[in-house]
């Protein structure tokens, strides 16, 4: 069976292959010791017997497509659900500014507004949008070169195109499909016909997060 | 007979069970990874069925309410106790 993990992996050298990818997502390890260290041996555990890091508190079973949600780290499949928890389902990650990591274990509610973390600033690169999708809605998250952020709302009207592949010039997104442009301060366009919505976000310790309220929609 | 369907890897079956341990409910534990074949199959649609997906821990009252994950507030809301103080030490 194919593992891209050494037969004697560690906790420490599992750490130092995900961590970096949990990180940019806006979330981080979660500082509860003892739930840590019980999360990590369940891991290492599934990973010498099922061959990849399975969640230790998730079932694999013969469905690829529910398995690739289950190996650890599990959160881009399902960000906004753990946004929504604050934590993945184990809980080893925990949305960076949680406050009392102790305080999540156990607990499963999805709260209907929260802030959801789009991605730590230094891994946004300038003039180049970040794309996601949360509550149904298209975004677009640009740091213009002085470091200033723009998040904008929306598909491109034209074709209802994602901006995934855009770019910035000249402080306009740039549709890269058919060069639509919109203003990154007013969300105008360049055309006739609606623009895109500006949308607050904030930064707090290096993550970027904007509110999400499930109600809305 | 209550039943604690969980994963020998997962923390949070260890803490539901050692949480029905200090409230002395009985119950029965059941490994789901552990099981093989037609048994393991008839369980994991058995818990789709009941919660919809595979998260662990699943309990289940003999009246078949069910809590998934570790709830102190639902578990005792669907096994019908109250938890149990801390002693006072003077």
């Amino acid at each position: 069976m194919f593992s891209r993990w050494s037969e004697d992996i560690t906790k420490e050298e599992f750490l130092s292959m995900v961590l970096p990818l949990v990180e940019r997502e806006g979330f981080r390890l979660t500082r509860d010791v003892e739930t840590r260290d019980e999360i990590l041996d369940g891991l290492i555990e599934n990973i010498k017997e099922e061959g990849d890091s399975f969640c230790p508190c998730r079932l694999k079973t013969d469905d690829f497509d529910e398995n690739r949600k289950l190996v650890c780290p599990c959160i881009n499949f399902s960000k906004e659900y753990y946004a929504s928890l604050q934590k993945c389902w184990c809980g080893l990650f925990v949305v960076d500014q949680v406050e009392d990591d102790e305080d999540l274990f156990g607990v499963v509610e999805e709260a209907e507004v929260f802030d959801y973390p789009i991605v730590r600033l230094k891994n946004l690169a300038p003039n180049t949008p970040l794309t996601f999708e949360v509550n149904h809605d298209h975004y677009s998250l640009v740091k213009d070169e002085n470091d200033e952020l723009f998040l904008l709302k929306g598909l491109c009207p034209h074709m209802a195109a994602e901006f995934s592949g855009g770019f910035v010039e000249e402080g306009r997104l740039v549709c890269p499909h058919h060069a639509w442009s919109f203003s990154l301060q007013d969300g105008s366009g360049d055309h006739p016909g609606p623009g895109l919505t500006p949308r607050p976000c904030y930064v707090k310790d290096g993550v970027v997060y904007m509110e999400v309220d499930k109600r809305k929609n | 007979m209550t039943k604690v369907f969980g994963l020998s890897t997962c923390s949070y079956c260890k803490a539901t069970k050692r949480y029905l341990d200090k409230n002395n409910i009985e119950y029965e534990s059941v490994f789901v990874n552990k099981l093989e074949g037609e048994e393991r199959e008839q369980v994991v649609d058995y818990i789709k069925k009941l919660t919809g997906g595979t998260m662990f821990p699943v309990t289940v009252s003999k009246d078949e309410e069910y809590v998934v994950g570790f709830d102190k507030k639902g578990l005792q809301d669907i096994l019908h106790f109250e938890e149990k103080p801390r002693p006072k030490l003077f």
